[in-house]
C-alpha cells in the first residue's frame, strides 16, 4: 500500500479504465513523476493528455515479439474498484486476476468498463473498495490474443482512508466478500481454522448429486491444515497460539465463490477462518474417499493478519510441496517452460495451469508447491521444478523488459494428448524434442508432416514412441490428484538413458567446435612454453600442423535428425536441418539407395580437423543448456579453418521422416547404353559452375568401343536374362572375324541386377585371364572423352562416382553404334545427366573370381580401425583392360620421387620466373603426414577464404612429397594427418607436386590419431624436404668419406659428444619464442664410427642444444635469472633462461677449450659483446647448456660438406687436437629418431648387403 | 681400413664388450679385434642399482649379457680445492645426482662411458645416461652394433691389412 501522491508533483490527470482499454501499446502511468531538467509537464496544453493514448492507438502494435512498455509522460492517476473476477471471465483472468473497473454511475445502464488486475502488495481490505492506483502498467488486450487487457498495479492506496484506524485490530479480519445470512442453516455449519496450504487450478467439480447430475460447476479446492481442538468447532478462534493446525481439510469453493481464487492464492500460507461450509463425502477413487468441506452462498471468510508462521512442509518430494522465487530468464515454447535465473527450469505444461498474465521475462515471480527434480540428461543436468495441480504463481515483480504475454495454446494435437500422458522427466524432454524438431524442420518440411495432426502421428511423434516405446497412460481425476497427490515415481531414471538430445546442427557445429576449441586450448596451456617453442618445420620454416579428433558417438549422447543432400557449393553430401549443414561421410553408399526424407543416426563419428593454432578463449557458451536448446541457438563461426564432418555407415542411417513421394523412376525399358570408363571427377567449383539451370557438377569419362546387347525378350533390362558384351569392331563384321572370337563367361551386377552373360572379344585370351588385345592402337583412337554433367537431380550419382569405375550410360536410341555422337546423346562434347536413372554403375565378375574394378560400392572412405570396411580395395592383378590403361594411374609417392630424380640433376628451373609452370598431371597416393597452411609462406588465401593455398605432406614408407596450392576447403575435408588420399591430376613439375584447379582429392581411409603430443609438436619432418629439391638422402657413417668428397647431403644418426662453440645473439625477428638466435653452434657428434665437427646455427642448432626443452636447471639459477617473478617453481625452458641473459649481454660468446671428447665444460672462454663480465649463474647456464646438449639421445642431422663462408670465420679459433683433423660437415636439418621406421631400414640395408 | 676408434663410443653389445681383449699395461687398455677401444655405448634394461655416497652402480642387461657400470657421485670431493660455494652448484655434478635418479630398476637405458677395469672385471664408467621410452631402440641399437661391425670395427685394422 501506498500513500497519495504529494500535491507538489502536479495535478495527475485522472484516467478511467475506459481510458486504458483505449490504449494499444504496452504503457506505463504514474500519479507522480520527476523531470529533473526536462520542461514540466503542466505546461502541456489540457488536449495534449487525450491525444497521447490516441496517437499511441495509431502505432503499429506487433502481436508478437517485443515491444517496450511506453511510459506516459505525465502524471496520472487511475482510480476504480478492486473485485474478485467476474465468474465469465476467462479462465486464465478468473485463477490469476481481480478485476479493476471503473465505479458504476448510478445513472449508466451498460456495465461499467473493467480489466484484469494484478496487484503488488495486495490486501483483502481493498476488496469490494475503490482504490488509487499510483504506477502502474498496462498490457492490452491484443497482446493477449483477445483476451482482455491486464493491468498492473505496482504502487496503489486506498481511495479513502479508513475512517477509523483501528488501534486494535480484531485477530481475524473478515474478508469483504459479500455479506453472509444472519442465521445460517444448519447445513451449512461447518466451518475450517487453519493455514491455507495450496490451491488447486480450477476445474469442472462433478456432480454426484441426483438433481444436478447434468450441470457441472467450475471449482477449486483448498487445502488447509486445520486445528482439530473442539474449541474450534464451536466458535470463532480469538488467538493463535492454543492451536495446532495439523489436520489436513479439504474445502472445495464451488459456484459463485469459485472466482475467489485469486484470494485464495494470495491467502497460501496464511491462516484464515473460513465458515459457512458444507460437508461432503466425496469418492475420489474406488477405494479412497474424502470429507470434503463445500463452499456455499452462506460462506464467509477471515484471515488473521498477525499470524507468522510457517507452512509445515510434506517431506516427501512427490507430495510437491516447497517454494522457489526467483527471476524469469526465459520463456519458451508459449510458456510451458519457464526458465528462472538462468539454472532452473518451470515446466508449466498442465492444461488447467494458467500462468498468471504478467508471467514474462524479467518479472520476479514466486512458485508454490512444486515437485523438485534433478534431471541427468547424458548432456545436461538441470533442475526441473514440475508444476501440478496444487501449484500456485504469484507475481512478486512485474517486467518492463518484455510484454510479450505467453499464451497456452488450447488445442490439443494427437502429440499434445501424448505429451500429457508421459511421467515428468520423460514430458520435460519431449518437449526438448519438440523444440528441436520445430528449429530443424519448421521450413524443409511442412507442420503436419513434422508435428501431426489431430488424428495422425508426425515425425516427432513417431520418433518418440519409438525412442519410449511407451504408450498412453488414463489420466486421473482431478480431485484424486489433488487430495491423495502423489506427482512421483522413483522407476523414471532409467528411462532418460533412452533420452538423447536430437540435436540442432547449429548447436552441434557449435559443440563441435568449442570440443575442438577445449582440446586445443589443453595443448596450450599444459606445457606450455614447450609447445609454443617446438614447430614443426617445412623448408626449414615452422609450421603449425593439423590434427585431427574423431570422437564417437556414444561419448556425444546426441543423435542427428536431418536430410541428407548434395552440397552445390562443395559436391559434397551433406546432413542439413533449418539451423545449419555438416558434411557427412558415407563409406557405403549404395548405387540404388534414395535419400529423401529424414534420417536418425544415432551410431556415427565426429571428426573435427583442423590447424592447432592458438585459439584465443573465445565465446565458449554453452550449445546444449534448455536456453540454447528452447531458442533459436545463434552460431557465430568462432574456428576457421576447422573441417567438422561425420562419418556414418549407411546401414545406420534410419529413415524417420515423411515417405518418399515420388517413386524412384528406373527406366527398366532402356534397350541400349554405352560403355564408359569414369578418367576424372572435376570438384565443385561454385565460381564457375553455377548458371541460370541452377547447379552443376562435372566429371570426365572415356567412351569405350564395347556395345553392350541384354538378350532376352525385347532385348531391354526389364526382361534381360543374359548379356552379351561386343567390342564394336565385332559389329558388322566379316563371318570370318567373327570365327575368331573369344567368349569369356562372367556376369555383370548394375544396381539390383545381376546377369550371366559372355564378354567376346576378337582375339584369344591369356590363361590367367588378361585379355591380350591387339586392337590397343585403333581402340585409342576410338575412345573418346565426354564430360558429364551433373544436374541438381543426379547430385547422387556425382557422390557415387568413383575414378576408373565402369558405368553403362542409357542412351535414348535403340541404334547400336558405339559413336556416341551418332545417338544424339553427346551436346557440345557433354552428356547432361538431369534424373537419377541415366548412369549405372557396373561390376564385371568371372567365374573364377577375378572381378573387374567399378562396383559403385567400392568406397573410398572408411574409418581405418573401427569401423568396418565394407568393401575391399584391392588392386586386381588380373582386372581385364577393356581400354588401354589412361594417363589415370595412380602412383606412389615413391615413384613420385624417383620421376622426379633425374629431372633435379638436369639442372635447377628458376620457378619465379614469368614462364608458365609445366609438367604431367599424374595421380599420387599416399598417407598424408601432415598439412598446413601455406599462407606465411608466400601463399594467400583466395575468393572469402573459400580457397587457401596449403601445402600438405604426403608419404609411403620411405618418402615424403610435399603438395601444395591453393584448395578449396571443402575439397580437404578428410585430409588431416593419417589420411590414405588419391590426389587425381596434380601438376607434377621439376620440382614438386602442384595441386591444381581440377585436382581431384579422394580420400581412401582415415586414420584417427587423436590430439597427441606427437602429432603436433614433435617436429617429425620429412627426410626429403629440404630445400625445393625432394631427393633422398642416404643413411652415411662419419668414417665414410663421402660426403667430403661427393658434396652432397648425407644422413646421419648421432649424438652430441660436446659443444665446441657457440655464438648466442638477441633474435631481432619479434614474437619468436624463445627470443634467441644461435648464429653460430660448433658441436662434435659421434655416431658410433667417428667423431665429426659439425657446424650449425638457428633452428638446428636450437635443436641440438635442446633450447625449446623445460630445463631441469636448480632453483638458483632459474630464480637469479628470472628475477621479480615469483617463479622459483616456475618451469622454463632454457631458451628462455638464455633470453634473460641476452638481454643483459646482447651477444655471448663461448668458446670450449676442453679436448673432446671428453665432457667437460670446466674450461669455458666466455665473452660478452658489452664486455660485461658474465655472473656466476650466467657462467654455470652456459655449462648447463652445453652438459645438457650432450646429455640426449640420438638424433637424425643432415649435413654436407661445409662451406667456408657459412662459418663467417668463426671457426678461425679452434681447438688443436683432435678438431683439427676432423672433417667439418655443415648441418642442414635435424630431426628425431623413429626407431621402428630406422630399424626396418637399417634392416633392409643389412639384408641386401 | 677402418678408422681410429679410441675416441668414440662404439656401439657394442654387452657379450662382445665383455669379451675384448685386456691389455695388461700400466692401465689397461681394451682392443678389439687388435684395435684400441676405450669408451662404448650401450642400450639394455636396469637389472641391478645400488646407490652409494659416492657413486650408484647398476648392471645393464641387453640380453647377450650383464654390464656392470658405475655413475660416480663424488664431484664435491674431486673439486675440493674450488670454494665449497662452487662446488655445490656444479653443474657436472647436478647432472650427475640427475641421471643417477633416472636408473631404476626395470628402465630401459642408453648408457654411454669409459671402457675401465675394476676387480679384474670390464665395467663402465658412465659418462651420461639417457631414458629411452621407445622399446624398439633396442631392436635398433642391435642392427646399428651389427652394421657398424660389418662396416666399420671389424675392418681389418690399418697396422695389419688383410687380416680378417
Amino acid at each position: 500500500m501506498g500513500t497519495p501522491p504529494p500535491e507538489s508533483a502536479g495535478t495527475p490527470r485522472r484516467l478511467t479504465v475506459a481510458d486504458l482499454l483505449r490504449l494499444r501499446r504496452p504503457t506505463t502511468g504514474a500519479s507522480s513523476l520527476h523531470f529533473p531538467s526536462a520542461p514540466a509537464p503542466t505546461s502541456r496544453s489540457p488536449s495534449r493528455p487525450r491525444k497521447k493514448p490516441k496517437h499511441a492507438a495509431t502505432a503499429p502494435a506487433s502481436t508478437s515479439g517485443t515491444a517496450p512498455f511506453a511510459p506516459i509522460s505525465y502524471p496520472v492517476l487511475l482510480s476504480g474498484t478492486l473485485s474478485h473476477p467476474s465468474a465469465a471471465a476467462p479462465p486464465g483472468c478468473r485463477d490469476n486476476c481481480f478485476s479493476f473497473s471503473d465505479p458504476t454511475p448510478s445513472t449508466s445502464v451498460s456495465p461499467a468498463a473493467s480489466v484484469c488486475c494484478c496487484l503488488l502488495d495486495f490486501d483483502p481490505t481493498a476488496l469490494g473498495r475503490e482504490i488509487r492506483v499510483l504506477a502502474w502498467n498496462y498490457l492490452p488486450s491484443i497482446r493477449l490474443h483477445g483476451a482482455a487487457g491486464v493491468l498492473e498495479v505496482v504502487r496503489w492506496c486506498l481511495a479513502e482512508e479508513e475512517p477509523a484506524p483501528a488501534p486494535e485490530r480484531s485477530f481475524l479480519e473478515i474478508i469483504p466478500l459479500h455479506c453472509p445470512a444472519q442465521n445460517p442453516v444448519l447445513a451449512t455449519r461447518g466451518c475450517v481454522f487453519g493455514v491455507v496450504r495450496s490451491v488447486s487450478v480450477a476445474f469442472s467439480v462433478p456432480q454426484a448429486n441426483a438433481e444436478k447430475k447434468s450441470v457441472s460447476s467450475v471449482g477449486f479446492l483448498a487445502e488447509i491444515l486445520c486445528c482439530g481442538c473442539r474449541r474450534c468447532k464451536l466458535s470463532p478462534p480469538e488467538a493463535v497460539q492454543d492451536h495446532k493446525f495439523e489436520a489436513v481439510k479439504f474445502v472445495c469453493f464451488v459456484d459463485s465463490v469459485c472466482t475467489w481464487r485469486p484470494l485464495m492464492v494470495w491467502l497460501v500460507g496464511r491462516l484464515v477462518y473460513v465458515s459457512g461450509l458444507m460437508k461432503k463425502m466425496a469418492s475420489v477413487a474406488e477405494k479412497d474417499s474424502h470429507i470434503m468441506l463445500v463452499s456455499s452462498s452462506n460462506t464467509a471468510m477471515a484471515w488473521c493478519r498477525s499470524y507468522r508462521g510457517n507452512v509445515p512442509l510434506d517431506g516427501s518430494p512427490e507430495k510437491c510441496s516447497g517454494a522457489y522465487a526467483g527471476v524469469i530468464t526465459g520463456i519458451y515454447l508459449q510458456g510451458q517452460v519457464v526458465e528462472l535465473d538462468d539454472t532452473v527450469c518451470l515446466l508449466i505444461d498442465d492444461l488447467l495451469l494458467l500462468p498468471p498474465h504478467s508471467l514474462r521475462v524479467g518479472a520476479v515471480i514466486s512458485v508454490k508447491n512444486f515437485r523438485a527434480m534433478r534431471l541427468n540428461f547424458s548432456w545436461m543436468a538441470t533442475v526441473l521444478l514440475s508444476t501440478c495441480s496444487k501449484t500456485c504463481i504469484t507475481v512478486n515483480s512485474f517486467s518492463l523488459l518484455d510484454s510479450k504475454s505467453h499464451v497456452k495454446s488450447q488445442s490439443k494435437s494427437f502429440l499434445g494428448k501424448f505429451v500429457d500422458s508421459l511421467e515428468m522427466p520423460v514430458r520435460f524432454w519431449m518437449l526438448l524434442l519438440i523444440s528441436c524438431f520445430n528449429q530443424k524442420f519448421t521450413k524443409l518440411f511442412s507442420d503436419k508432416e513434422i508435428i501431426g495432426s489431430e488424428n495422425k502421428q508426425g515425425v516427432i511423434h513417431a520418433y518418440a514412441t519409438k525412442t519410449l516405446s511407451l504408450k498412453c497412460q488414463p489420466q486421473r481425476s482431478l480431485i484424486m490428484k489433488f487430495c491423495s497427490h502423489n506427482c512421483g515415481s522413483s522407476s523414471l531414471d532409467s528411462k532418460l538413458e533412452a533420452c538423447k538430445l536430437v540435436i540442432p546442427f547449429c548447436n552441434f557445429i557449435w559443440k563441435g567446435e568449442s570440443l575442438w576449441i577445449s582440446s586445443v586450448l589443453k595443448f596450450w596451456n599444459v606445457p606450455k612454453e614447450v609447445c609454443k617453442s617446438q614447430p614443426l618445420l617445412c623448408k626449414g620454416f615452422p609450421y603449425t600442423g593439423f590434427a585431427k579428433r574423431i570422437i564417437s558417438s556414444e561419448e556425444l549422447d546426441y543423435v542427428l535428425v536431418g536430410s541428407i543432400e548434395t552440397s552445390p557449393l562443395s559436391g559434397r553430401l551433406q546432413l542439413v536441418d533449418s539451423t545449419g549443414r555438416i558434411d557427412v561421410v558415407i563409406p557405403d553408399l549404395p548405387s540404388n539407395g534414395s535419400l529423401y526424407g529424414i534420417y536418425e543416426i544415432s551410431n556415427y563419428k565426429l571428426a573435427l580437423e583442423g590447424p592447432v593454432a592458438y585459439l584465443d578463449h573465445c565465446n565458449v557458451s554453452d550449445s546444449l543448456s534448455c536456453k540454447a536448446i528452447f531458442q533459436k541457438f545463434s552460431y557465430k563461426k568462432r574456428v576457421h579453418q576447422l573441417s567438422i564432418y561425420v562419418i556414418v555407415c549407411w546401414r545406420e542411417l534410419n529413415h524417420i521422416g515423411p515417405s518418399l513421394h515420388i517413386p524412384l523412376q528406373i527406366n527398366y525399358r532402356a534397350k541400349s547404353f554405352h560403355l564408359v570408363k569414369l578418367s576424372h571427377i572435376f570438384p565443385a567449383n561454385n565460381a564457375e559452375h553455377q548458371n541460370m539451370s541452377g547447379p552443376i557438377l562435372y566429371a570426365e569419362a572415356v567412351i569405350l568401343p564395347h556395345v553392350f546387347q541384354f538378350i532376352g525378350q525385347g532385348e531391354c533390362i526389364e526382361h534381360a536374362e543374359a548379356f552379351r558384351m561386343l567390342h564394336s569392331h565385332l559389329l558388322g563384321s566379316s563371318e570370318a572375324s567373327v570365327s575368331k572370337l573369344c567368349d569369356i563367361p562372367c556376369s555383370l551386377s548394375f544396381g539390383s541386377t545381376n546377369l550371366c552373360g559372355t564378354l567376346v572379344f576378337s582375339n584369344s585370351c591369356g590363361s590367367d585371364g588378361t585379355v591380350l588385345n591387339e586392337l590397343i592402337v585403333c581402340e585409342r583412337e576410338h575412345t573418346s572423352r565426354i564430360l558429364l554433367e551433373f544436374k541438381e537431380a543426379s547430385f547422387m550419382k556425382y557422390q557415387l562416382m568413383r575414378i576408373n569405375g565402369y558405368y553403362l550410360l542409357q542412351c535414348p536410341s535403340a541404334n547400336l553404334t558405339c559413336t556416341i555422337e551418332g545417338c544424339g546423346c553427346l551436346e557440345g562434347g557433354k552428356v547432361s545427366l538431369d534424373s537419377q536413372d541415366k548412369i549405372w554403375s557396373i561390376a564385371i565378375t568371372f567365374y573364377d573370381n577375378k572381378s573387374t574394378k567399378g562396383t559403385i560400392g567400392h568406397q573410398s572412405v572408411g574409418v581405418a580401425s573401427q569401423m568396418e570396411e565394407p568393401f575391399s580395395r584391392e588392386v586386381n592383378r588380373d582386372e581385364l583392360k577393356l581400354v588401354q590403361s589412361s594417363s589415370i594411374e595412380v602412383i606412389s609417392v615413391s615413384s613420385c620421387i624417383d620421376i622426379m630424380k633425374p629431372k633435379e640433376a638436369s639442372g635447377f628451373i628458376n620457378l619465379k620466373t614469368e614462364e608458365l609452370v609445366q609438367g604431367n598431371l599424374i595421380s599420387v597416393h599416399g598417407k598424408v603426414k601432415n598439412v598446413h597452411s601455406h599462407v606465411g609462406m608466400g601463399g594467400r588465401c583466395m575468393i572469402g577464404d573459400e580457397k587457401c593455398s596449403l601445402c600438405i605432406h604426403v608419404s609411403d614408407s620411405n618418402h615424403t612429397v610435399r603438395l601444395h596450392g591453393y584448395v578449396s576447403k571443402h575439397s580437404i575435408v578428410g585430409v588431416g594427418p593419417g589420411a590414405a588420399v588419391t590426389f587425381h591430376r596434380v601438376l607434377l613439375t621439376q620440382h614438386e607436386l602442384l595441386l591444381t584447379p581440377v585436382t581431384y582429392i579422394e580420400v581412401t581411409s582415415i586414420s584417427h590419431p587423436d590430439l597427441t603430443e606427437e602429432s603436433v609438436i614433435s617436429p617429425l619432418n620429412s627426410n626429403c624436404l629440404k630445400g625445393c629439391s625432394p631427393s633422398t638422402v642416404s643413411p652415411c657413417l662419419f668414417f665414410h668419406q663421402k660426403p667430403f668428397i661427393e658434396n652432397r647431403p648425407m644422413q646421419f644418426h648421432c649424438r652430441v659428444a660436446t659443444v665446441l662453440k657457440l655464438v648466442l645473439d638477441k633474435s631481432t625477428s619479434h614474437g619468436k619464442i624463445p627470443n634467441v638466435k644461435v648464429r653460430l653452434a660448433g658441436f662434435i657428434l659421434d655416431d658410433g664410427s667417428s667423431l665429426c665437427c659439425c657446424w650449425a646455427d638457428d633452428a638446428r642448432a636450437e635443436l641440438l642444444l635442446r633450447l625449446q626443452e623445460l630445463a631441469h636447471l636448480d632453483a638458483s639459477v632459474s630464480l637469479k635469472l628470472s628475477k621479480g617473478e615469483n617463479s622459483t617453481k616456475l618451469q622454463h625452458t632454457i631458451g628462455c633462461c638464455l633470453e634473460k641473459m641476452l638481454k643483459r649481454h646482447t651477444c655471448v660468446t663461448v668458446k670450449n677449450c676442453g679436448i673432446p671428447p671428453d665432457l667437460s665444460c670446466q674450461e669455458l672462454d666466455t665473452s660478452s659483446d658489452l664486455h660485461k663480465v658474465l655472473s656466476r649463474f650466467e657462467d654455470k647456464l652456459l655449462k648447463f647448456i652445453i652438459l645438457n646438449a650432450c646429455w640426449k639421445g640420438t638424433l637424425n642431422v643432415i649435413a654436407s660438406a661445409v662451406n667456408p663462408e657459412d662459418l663467417n670465420g668463426f671457426n678461425k679459433e679452434l681447438p688443436d687436437f683432435p678438431v683439427r683433423n676432423m672433417n667439418m660437415l655443415w648441418i642442414k636439418e635435424v630431426f628425431p629418431v623413429d626407431p621402428l621406421e630406422e630399424a626396418r631400414k637399417l634392416y633392409g640395408i643389412l639384408e641386401n648387403s | 681400413m677402418g678408422p681410429p676408434l679410441h675416441l668414440v663410443h662404439i656401439k657394442i653389445l654387452a657379450a662382445d664388450l665383455l669379451s675384448l681383449t685386456v691389455l695388461q699395461t700400466s692401465r689397461p687398455s681394451f682392443l678389439r679385434r687388435g684395435r684400441t677401444v676405450t669408451r662404448a655405448e650401450l642400450v639394455g634394461i636396469v637389472v641391478s642399482r645400488d646407490r652409494r655416497e659416492k657413486f650408484l652402480r647398476f648392471l645393464i642387461d641387453d640380453g647377450t649379457g650383464c654390464v656392470p657400470c658405475v655413475l660416480w657421485l663424488n664431484h664435491q670431493y674431486l673439486n675440493a680445492n674450488v670454494s665449497s660455494e662452487l662446488s655445490a652448484s656444479d653443474p657436472n655434478a647436478e647432472m650427475a645426482l640427475k641421471m643417477s635418479e633416472e636408473v631404476c630398476l626395470g628402465t630401459l637405458l642408453r648408457v654411454r662411458g669409459k671402457i675401465v677395469m675394476y676387480r679384474g672385471a670390464i665395467q663402465i664408467a658412465v659418462r651420461d645416461v639417457v631414458l629411452e621410452k621407445d622399446p624398439n631402440v633396442e631392436v635398433l641399437h642391435w642392427l646399428q652394433c651389427v652394421r657398424l661391425a660389418k662396416e666399420c670395427y671389424d675392418l681389418p685394422p690399418p697396422s695389419a691389412p688383410g687380416a680378417t
